[in-house]
């Protein structure tokens, strides 16, 4: 049996059938290339728009969140403002409280040596010193002492001698706070308050230092030194006339 | 009914003065003069807080304080120390002695009334 081997005809039919099924095989792929392509692009417009609606609501978002740190920033501000004036006005009921009880206590007592317990419980745990002397000035000029803490002998007599700067406030009748100008001849003194009647002055009461954890005189110790210098000698001379109608009644 | 504060002292103007801030901020506040008087009055009141100045006649407040924290009913009620006695020995003598703060005069009324408020709020 002879074998039959292909023709050119053959040859040629094979590689045209290959070749067909190759172009379509190309085709069905180019189609499917093109579908995906549709739907790329078609995701593609999808997506920008999206972007789109996003980017706006970033926007959106962004002036929403400006909006609302100018709102902060406002709230910190009045935050701040409110804490400042809740200081001022505590300070100020915590001066006006000091002030209250010292003045009803000095019109609480017709008594002389309790008016000058007031005076010194003032000074001591209201003021916040615990070196002071307290005179009264007598019709001669001269100071007699009434009531010291803290202070040594000689302490006392350099302010019984009337060094300059009480002699100018028992003048005027206006009190020194350390640190006020015009009296660099204070020396140790931190404080002078004139115990005034009348614009005359009764009485004094000398202040050499504040307690060691109090570092300085405050506003408020500037409102209680001025209600004992007017308030303290007229109480003072009160209670010396009743004990005098108590004497000679 | 407010929270009780006892408030000791031998001065009277240190005494008003924390009865007037302390009422006003809602609390009932009894006083006494001495240690002696407040443990007396700590025993009859049962205070919630007792406010202690450390230099008084009879019985200092370390003393006072020493007492109270060995009385059942006192053992734990806070004790704030109010004095002028700033030194470090004596805070270390009062906390020592069991108080549960140190408050210096002069003392800011509203700060004080805030620090009453801490414990008791």
């Amino acid at each position: 049996m002879s074998k039959k081997y292909p023709g050119p005809t053959d040859y040629v039919r094979d590689v045209t059938e290959n070749t067909l099924g190759y172009v379509r095989e190309l085709q069905d792929e180019l189609a499917c290339l093109r579908a995906a392509l549709g739907a790329a692009e078609s995701e593609h417009r999808r997506v920008v728009v999206e972007n789109e609606g996003l980017r706006r609501t970033i926007k959106e978002h962004s002036d929403q969140r400006a909006k609302l740190e100018e709102l902060l920033e406002a709230v910190k501000r009045e935050r701040t403002e409110m804490s400042a004036r809740y200081q001022s006005v505590a300070s100020e009921t915590a001066s006006l409280a000091t002030l209250y009880v010292t003045s009803y206590r000095l019109q609480d007592t017709l008594d002389r040596a309790e008016l000058l317990t007031v005076l010194q419980e003032a000074i001591i745990s209201l003021l916040g010193s615990e070196a002071f002397v307290v005179f009264d000035v007598r019709r001669d000029g001269s100071l007699a002492e009434v009531a010291s803490m803290g202070l040594d002998a000689g302490q006392i007599a350099s302010v019984r001698g009337r060094p300059p700067l009480v002699e100018r406030c028992l003048d005027s009748c206006a009190i020194y706070v350390e640190g006020d100008g015009g009296a660099e001849d204070a020396g140790e003194l931190a404080a002078v308050v004139p115990l005034c009647r009348e614009g005359v002055a009764e009485g004094v009461v000398v202040i050499f230092s504040l307690l060691p954890h109090k570092p300085s005189f405050l506003p408020a110790d500037r409102e209680l030194l001025n209600l004992l210098s007017a308030h303290v000698a007229p109480a003072l001379h009160c209670a010396d006339l009743h004990a005098r109608a108590g004497a000679s009644s | 009914m407010g929270k009780k504060v006892l408030a000791v002292d031998d001065q009277n103007t240190v005494l008003m003065l924390e009865r007037m801030m302390l009422s006003s901020a809602g609390f009932d506040v009894v006083t006494a003069r001495d240690g002696e008087e407040a443990l007396e009055k700590a025993a009859a009141e049962r205070p919630d807080l007792i406010l202690l100045d450390v230099m008084m006649p009879k019985m200092d407040g370390y003393a006072a304080c020493r007492a109270l924290r060995e009385r059942p009913e006192t053992k734990s009620t806070p004790i704030l120390m109010v004095t002028t006695r700033s030194e470090v020995t004596n805070m270390q003598t009062g906390y020592a002695a069991g108080c549960n703060e140190y408050v210096t005069k002069p003392f800011n009324a509203v700060e004080l009334v805030a620090i009453v408020q801490r414990y008791l709020g």
